[in-house]
């Protein structure tokens, strides 16, 4: 699949957000998380959802876990 | 059936419908992306619009249902003995089979029975709505999937209210009870959602929940089938 930095970080905006997180942290960390998924990725040439969902959760555990939570399981729900 | 049995029955048939997942689930979704983009009170206010639209479906079809059994009423048709009887009751251990079996997918999520693909379409369509109309729409579409968990209990709940006769417990008042309860999982997750708890808590509380949701819903359907077929039974003597 394509990664669309754009998107994501939309996504998590909106989701950071909803959660209550205070928007200058919220900026910070899913900069953070942004900036270390391009670092991996640079050594891919092709990624799969699931391993972009992966990683992406695996970076945001390290500042927010119910971020990780709601991004991991959003189609999880119903 | 006494009115004791009758009260029962609608009972559990509100029980059921405050267990079912899928509204709730949608609803979730759906309010935790109206916080993450408009202002709290925005957010309420759509969401005012996805429990009336949920509430309309739900009220319209209950009225259609019992214009349809009151018709056939009127054509001396029976409904409350024989094979109507048996083949609800049948309906009814199918479903408390499929909800204990097939209702929730495998593995410790929420996933329902729903294909992936529109849940996915759920998750889209709540993540874009801006106007009440879209919200009053969605309420409306979260409904649809679970009909035929829902349509059976319609049935029995409208034959019910029919017969009841009680005049301490009228029958307006029945029915308004049982709207209450129906929704009450709905205003329970509004409520939560307003006293800052956010999608993720509410969805470990489910997750936590889960095993006794669906082994309380399939029971439900199963002590509801008893119900109703009881009478049968009593008839020749078993």
């Amino acid at each position: 699949m394509e990664y669309n930095e754009k998107d994501l970080k939309k996504l998590l905006k909106t989701d950071a957000k909803a959660l209550g997180i205070p928007s200058g942290a919220a900026e910070i960390f899913i900069e953070r998380t942004l900036k270390s998924i391009e670092k991996s990725l640079k050594s891919k040439d092709l990624i799969t959802e699931s391993d972009l969902t992966r990683l992406v959760v695996r970076e945001l555990k390290k500042y927010h876990a119910d971020l990780a939570y709601v991004y991991q399981n959003r189609d999880k729900i119903v | 059936m006494g009115v004791l049995t009758s009260l029962e029955i609608l009972i559990l048939i509100t029980l059921i419908g405050a267990f079912l997942q899928l509204t709730p689930g949608v609803f979730m979704l759906f309010y935790h992306y109206a916080l993450g983009k408009k202002s709290k009170k925005t957010a309420d206010d759509l969401a005012l619009y996805f429990l009336a639209g949920v509430e309309t479906t739900i009220i319209v079809l209950f009225l259609i249902i019992y214009y349809v059994i009151y018709f056939l009423l009127q054509n001396n048709l029976t409904l409350t003995t024989g094979l109507p009887v048996w083949l609800i009751s049948g309906i009814l251990v199918a479903l408390a089979l499929f909800s204990f079996f097939f209702y929730f997918r495998r593995g410790p999520s929420m996933s329902l029975f729903i294909p992936r693909r529109l849940a996915k379409s759920y998750d889209n369509f709540a993540r874009d709505i801006k106007t009440r109309k879209k919200a009053f729409l969605l309420g409306f579409l979260s409904t649809l999937p679970e009909l035929f968990l829902t349509i059976p209990l319609y049935i029995i709940a409208t034959i019910e209210i029919m017969k009841w006769d009680n005049p301490s417990f009228p029958r307006p008042l029945l029915v308004f009870l049982g709207l209450f309860i129906v929704f009450g999982n709905l205003f329970f997750t509004r409520i939560l959602f307003r006293s800052d708890h956010n999608l993720a808590e509410i969805d470990r509380l489910r997750r936590k929940n889960k095993t006794f949701i669906r082994i309380m819903l399939s029971l439900f359907y199963l002590v509801l089938a008893l119900l109703i077929i009881l009478p049968e039974f009593t008839k020749y003597g078993i």
